[in-house]
């Protein structure tokens, strides 16, 4: 019975752990089965591509990338 | 985006090789790298080099012009060829560089495929055309990741759209993640190699792939 007591602590302080793990700037991951369709509004999309580059630029994150074994058929 | 040439020195996994010669383009399908890749390989020619392996990064995978001119030379002149890379933007490169697998799609499809998007005109392209071309995007990246289409255009909207501070701060979390796939596809990429190296004994080398490749052949 004394042992009990530092077990349960544990468990009441689990919750807290799991909120301390959690890193607020990733986007969350969503339920994947959702059937709630995803609408991108008129103009929307340009705007997002277009400030995407601008962020980038300043970051100066450069794109040195080898993604043509997942564009060739896409773009050529 | 000039692609870089370098003569690889003789010692680790290059011991014994005569010649080794590389060029890592920065980005594929660029003329300067068809340009690069003719001269270097004019020049084997001229030396009159005999005993050739190429490592091609995308050889018959790729159809950028760079793999394109190595492809046709290997094919009239009857040339070896590898292909030592392992693709870095996969679900099982994903998982064993424990990189969540939709976190690493959006990684791919915000560092990436939004280049791509832009690069075809964004500005003069109507909204119809841009959304086509974003679909395709997004179920490719979401189909090498093995994610849903939906899941990641949420997370793509979810992104911190208005507010750039924060959003900026997201993109450099993204690309990390990014690095981390590309680290994992060399380590693999590095091991594939080797295996090609002790297997064939061809004096000459000749390598062409993406400069984040680079590491794994000259390290």
């Amino acid at each position: 019975m004394r042992l009990q007591r530092p077990i349960n602590k544990a468990i009441e302080h689990f919750p807290l752990a799991v909120r301390i793990k959690h890193v607020p700037d990733l986007p969350d991951i969503d339920d994947e089965s959702s059937s709630k369709e995803v609408e991108i509004s008129d103009g929307e999309l340009k705007e997002k591509i277009l400030l995407a580059q601008r962020v980038k630029h300043s970051l100066e994150i450069e794109n040195l990338a080898s993604t043509l074994q997942l564009t060739e058929k896409l773009y050529m | 985006m000039v692609p870089k040439v370098f003569t690889i020195s003789q010692d680790g996994v290059w011991f014994n090789r005569k010649t080794a010669k590389a060029v890592f383009v920065r980005k594929h399908n660029l003329e300067v790298n068809l340009e690069a890749v003719k001269a270097e390989t004019e020049a084997i020619l001229k030396a009159n080099v005999h005993n050739l392996l190429l490592l091609v990064e995308g050889h018959k995978k790729y159809h950028a012009v760079e793999n394109r001119y190595l492809d046709e030379y290997a094919e009239i002149f009857g040339v070896k060829t590898e292909d030592p890379i392992i693709a870095p933007f996969t679900a099982e490169i994903a998982d064993v560089a424990s990189v969540e697998r939709l976190v690493a799609a959006l990684s791919i499809l915000i560092m990436d495929y939004l280049d791509l998007i832009e690069e075809n005109g964004v500005e003069r392209l109507n909204e119809n055309h841009i959304e086509s071309m974003f679909d395709q995007s997004l179920n490719a990246v979401a189909k090498v990741f093995g994610v849903s289409p939906k899941g990641l255009k949420k997370e793509f909207l979810k992104l911190k759209w208005h507010d750039e501070e924060a959003l900026a701060k997201q993109f450099l979390l993204l690309s990390e993640k990014r690095k981390q796939l590309i680290s994992e596809s060399n380590s693999q990429s590095r091991r594939q190699l080797e295996g090609i190296l002790n297997r064939n004994r061809h004096p000459n080398l000749f390598i062409m792939s993406g400069i984040e490749h680079a590491t794994i052949f000259t390290h």
